[in-house]
């Protein structure tokens, strides 16, 4: 029985949510931690890798929930976990209140995460979903921002629903174990749907950037550090039973996840909210990831499931960031920012460190799954797609530079520097763990492997075997992850001794030291980097025709036909009870026919 | 304890209303009775479960009037009478009972008739109790007395006399070919009966049915009367009276032994129902009248899940419903009387549980999991799909996201920070919110409990050999396939 408590633990998540309805704010911010104590005590308890639960629910056979732990279930909910540690400790400081919707988000998520059937997936699937709608409602920006989120999930549950009552009618069974591969065909094609839209895949990606920023701050971190992530398993999960990898529907998948990386990157770079810029840049992450598992090979998965993790400390690194200057100067725009460097060296470490493993750049952890990523590409012989990737990720810079840029550095503009102050000390001490791991990874790359090559075993690929935990080696060479670290410590170490010794006093510029055509700028105009940069990047060809494109059209589109049948109802609902008549003596007549009346 | 008190105890308080309301003072008069009624249903319960009581009024089974009290008329009559309670309770409708007796003995009966539509075990009673019901519902139709609730009630009067004329016509058609309208002995001598004749018969029955259970296109006067009737008294319609008359259709079509034609017709009427509902629902301002489309939609979705063998799924359909509607039309009275969507503004705000519970029973509505509307949901489809294929299962979905988007707007109301109605709550008016909560969590969170009686419900709905011998006593078995034999 008592390994069998930890793969409760996300009912205990939603427990704790229950509860956090009921009692008064400050008790409520701290369960989130102790959500994470509970699962971290009850794990190190009775560590189990494999286990199983039933439980007949609803008194048909068929349809038993059952909750199964395996690598891969471990490794999301290790992600989820991370994830509620930092939001937990960073909502300590802040002055939010969604903390036990958080709860039971976290607990659907881990609900889905560890279904070892259908049903129970789509359960968990649901709460998860709901979970994180209410916490939308609180916000007034946009108020239909909550509604779209939700409606946009439903129709990804609805196609997820009708794909696993497909298998399930079809089996008979609705475990996934059970699942065959004719099964699989017919109904993994509709739930992939549903995973694709949680993910945030394009086209299905509209919900995204309105439900991100709509989001209290923290959550948006939880968002998009964590939910995503259950569409990734969800992926994973499809591939697993139906090894899609030789099929066109492979090949389909993996290009939207490329399009995904590259079309996002690009939205990112023009966009001029700082959550909106993380939002786009999780949408073109989650799109990597997609393209890698898509591929179906050892190295694809293991590379998507890299850099799911990365993304996570990446995702929940930044955003807390970012909700924590928000919560100091009340700005939410790159061009209120500026200068924030003075008041803020500890943000600007973390963010740059964040940005650094964002972009793939060595050393840090970001650059080993990126690499993964290639590889897969390379060994799988898509170079096209390659292309599309690399360029997506060197895109990325620009606005890996805007966020950094935009943020501390240059002059302030809407920030008064003279008040403002370090994020606060919940922010802070939240941010140490995603910075070491961050860190570890950079410098032991391969001790990943050490989960991931159970999960591979798991779904049924061959395991990438590894020599040490600082070199990561696959079947086109490898890098040693602590070389590279050491080198790069080293040579910063250099040039930061080199830059103190040679450098001389220094001294602020001011507006009037910029010479701009013979004339120094006006006060009115504005200078800042937040401003102007990606603001133009319509311009270039290529880029301008896809901005451009929206598939806000084609929902709008579905919006209006949607009303113009609800008013060709109304049509007849028209109150007038002569029509009524009408219609039941046509009714009757038709009964009379259908029932055999001319016989 | 005798069936007939179902009917027996609320005429008689009917009659007696002037000097009982002097005892049962504020209105409160309908309400203990169905206290009373709930409280005897539960009792009853267990013992029907095993054994159904079938009560003869008068003389025997063939000729006489029979009350058949099986699970499923007990089981429905515990859950309209719990669900009833929320609505004759409220504010809105025990001042109308308060205000004048009428209005009391009004209710009275059709509770009366409600009950005797779920025991009745022959068809001219059925009529009878309809009648009762659907003519104190006309009345109760026109009590807030404004052009809008007289319009309803001039509405409701037409339709129902239409479904009343029909249901004659087919019964005068029984009864000519068959010399009886005890149910039990029907479904064993329908078949016998020329098929012209049972041409007229089911359709004139099914008309008159489908015109009570609101199935498209015969529901084009439910809206109307909805909104003019006001919030509580739609609660009781769509938590009481919608759920009588489906258990009416269900009975009627099984024991008939219709051919599968009608019941395909049965399936796509629900169907279309439900889109048709959903679909006028989508742009309505007026919120009593959003949700009678809504109601209307759910019993299209439970009468197609029902003909398409979810029979159970169904039944937990009806009672999830029962739940969540009464619920719904209770907190958009208790906002006040003008039902438009805009005085739910804020409401969550003001009041916590009642945001809540409104949250909860709208997710429920939708079918999400862990409330009892997801259990429901999901039967009905698998249903659905092992009946008519997986195209009717995508239609429902694609009906649900359109009732997700104008009962999402509902919650991003209530929890809308400025609010600009002035109300307040009272903690007594609000408590009673706590059944629909409890039953939609409880029974998400466990369907089993609730599945395990509704099998049981579905059972006795579904098996006519058994009802037969209940109501006919052992003999009848042998005697019906008899003539079974003899037809065929």
């Amino acid at each position: 029985m008592n390994d069998t408590l930890f793969i409760l633990t996300p009912l205990f998540f939603v427990a704790l949510g229950v509860l956090g309805l009921f009692t008064p704010k400050s008790i409520g911010k701290l369960f989130p931690l102790i959500g994470v104590a509970l699962a971290i005590g009850l794990f190190a308890y009775t560590p189990a890798y494999t286990g199983m639960i039933s439980f007949d629910w609803i008194g048909i056979p068929s349809m038993e929930l059952t909750a199964i732990i395996s690598p891969i279930r471990l490794i999301f909910f290790a992600m989820l976990l991370l994830t509620l540690f930092v939001y937990g400790l960073a909502t300590l400081n802040s002055k939010s209140n969604e903390e036990p919707f958080t709860m039971i988000a976290a607990g659907g998520m881990g609900i889905a995460l560890f279904s070892g059937d259908l049903i129970t997936l789509f359960i968990g699937w649901e709460i998860m979903t709901w979970g994180s709608y209410i916490p939308l409602l609180f916000r007034k920006k946009d108020h239909k921002a909550a509604r779209r989120y939700l409606v946009f999930s439903l129709f990804g549950a609805a196609t997820l629903l009708t794909g696993i009552i497909l298998i399930g009618s079809h089996e008979n069974s609705f475990l996934i174990s059970s699942i065959t591969r004719e099964s699989a065909a017919l109904g993994v094609p509709f739930m992939l749907i549903g995973f694709l839209l949680k993910s945030g895949t394009m086209p299905f990606h509209r919900w995204v950037p309105s439900a991100y920023s709509e989001s209290p701050d923290l959550f948006t971190g939880f968002m998009s550090a964590a939910l995503s992530k259950a569409g990734v398993f969800g992926l994973i999960l499809a591939i697993t039973l139906l090894p899609i990898s030789e099929t066109l529907f492979a090949t389909i998948i993996a290009w939207l996840g490329t399009l995904t990386s590259l079309f996002a990157t690009f939205r990112a770079i023009r966009e001029e909210e700082i959550k909106g810029l993380l939002t786009w840049s999780s949408i073109s992450q989650v799109g990597y990831i997609v393209t890698a598992v898509a591929l179906g090979s050892s190295l694809g998965v293991a590379g998507g499931i890299f850099h799911a993790v990365n993304h996570t400390i990446i995702k929940i690194l930044l955003f807390t960031v970012v909700a924590g200057i928000i919560a100091r100067t009340g700005k939410t725009r790159f061009d209120q920012m500026g200068g924030l460097i003075y008041k803020m060296p500890f943000s600007f470490i973390a963010v740059l460190m964040g940005i650094i493993a964002l972009a793939g750049m060595p050393p840090l952890g970001g650059f080993a799954s990126k690499w993964l990523i290639y590889s897969a590409l390379i060994e799988k012989g898509d170079v096209l797609q390659l292309v599309v990737v690399i360029a997506a990720s060197t895109t990325a810079f620009l606005y890996n530079f805007k966020l950094i840029y935009g943020i501390f550095l240059g002059h302030p503009t809407e920030v008064d520097l003279s008040t403002a102050k370090e994020i606060g000390w919940g922010y802070r001490l939240a941010l140490v763990v995603p910075l070491g791991l961050l860190m570890a990874i950079g410098m032991f790359p391969s001790a990943l492997f050490t989960v991931i090559n159970p999960i591979l075993t798991e779904i049924g690929l061959e395991p990438i075997l590894q020599g040490s935990y600082a070199i990561i080696t696959t079947s086109l060479g490898s890098y040693n992850g602590l070389f590279v670290m050491e080198t790069f410590g080293g040579a910063f170490a250099i040039i930061l001794a080199l830059f103190s010794l040679v450098k001389s006093k220094s001294r602020d510029l001011n507006r009037l030291d910029i010479a701009y055509a013979g004339e120094t700028p006006t006060e009115k105009m504005p200078l800042h980097y937040g401003f102007a940069v990606g603001r133009e990047i319509h311009r270039i060809l290529f880029v301008g025709y896809w901005l451009k494109k929206s598939t806000t059209h084609f929902y709008n589109w579905v919006h209006s036909i949607t009303n113009q049948f609800a008013s060709l109802a109304r049509l007849i609902y028209n109150g007038n009870m002569a029509f009524f008549f009408g219609v039941a003596f046509a009714v009757a007549l038709l009964l009379w026919i259908i029932a055999g009346g001319n016989a | 304890m005798h069936p007939v008190l179902f009917i027996a105890v609320p005429l008689l308080a009917a009659f007696l209303a002037g000097p009982l309301s002097q005892i049962a003072r504020k209105g409160w008069l309908p309400s203990i009775i169905l206290v009373i009624a709930a409280i005897a249903a539960g009792s009853m319960l267990p013992s029907v479960l095993v054994q159904p009581i079938n009560e003869t009024v008068v003389i025997a089974a063939p000729l006489g009037i029979n009350l058949y009290a099986g699970p499923a008329a007990i089981l429905l009559i515990l859950v309209t009478s719990i669900f009833g309670i929320l609505l004759t309770g409220s504010k809105e409708l025990r001042d109308h009972f308060e205000k004048s007796t009428p209005s009391t003995v009004l209710a009275l009966l059709h509770f009366a008739g409600i009950f005797g539509i779920f025991l009745s075990g022959d068809l001219f009673n059925i009529f009878v109790f309809l009648e009762i019901a659907a003519l104190s519902a006309y009345a109760m139709t026109a009590f807030s007395d404004t052009t809008a609730s007289l319009e309803g009630a001039i509405k409701y009067l037409l339709a129902g006399s239409i479904a009343s004329i029909f249901l004659l016509i087919g019964i005068a058609v029984i009864y000519l070919h068959t010399g009886t309208l005890n149910l039990a002995e029907l479904s064993s001598t329908m078949p016998m009966v020329p098929a012209a004749a049972k041409a007229v018969i089911i359709s004139a029955i099914l008309l008159a049915l489908a015109i009570e259970t609101e199935l498209f296109p015969l529901n084009l006067w439910v809206p109307d009367v909805y909104e003019g009737s006001g919030s509580a008294l739609s609660g009781l319609f769509s938590a009481m009276t919608i759920k009588a008359t489906l258990y009416l259709l269900f009975r009627v079509i099984t024991l008939f032994g219709v051919d599968q034609s009608i019941i395909d017709l049965l399936i796509g009427a629900g169907l279309l129902t439900m889109i048709v509902g959903e679909l006028g629902a989508l742009r309505q301002t007026n919120a009593v009248r959003m949700l009678a489309y809504s109601s209307v939609a759910q019993a299209g979705l439970i009468v197609a899940g029902f003909f398409a063998g979810a029979h159970s799924a169904a039944i937990v359909a009806m009672i999830a419903h029962s739940a969540v509607k009464a619920g719904l039309f209770l907190i958009i009275a208790l906002a006040g009387l003008s039902g438009s969507v805009a005085s739910l503004t804020g409401i969550g705000l003001k009041n916590k549980f009642v945001g809540v519970t409104a949250t909860v029973l709208i997710l429920s509505l939708l079918g999400l999991p862990p409330f009892i509307g997801f259990a429901g949901k999901l039967l009905i489809l698998q249903g659905l799909n092992s009946s008519v294929g997986i195209g009717a299962v995508i239609l429902v979905l694609v009906a649900s996201l359109v009732e997700a988007w104008y009962l999402l707007k509902l919650v991003s109301l209530i929890w809308k920070t400025e609010s600009t109605v002035e109300f307040s709550f009272k903690p007594i008016h609000t408590v009673i919110l706590i059944l629909p909560l409890i039953l939609v969590i409880a029974g998400g969170v466990y369907p089993k409990a609730i599945l395990s009686l509704t099998d049981k419900v579905a059972n006795d709905l579904v098996d006519i050999q058994s009802y037969r011998t209940n109501v006919l006593g052992g003999s009848a078995t042998i005697e019906s396939t008899d003539l079974n034999g003899g037809t065929q």
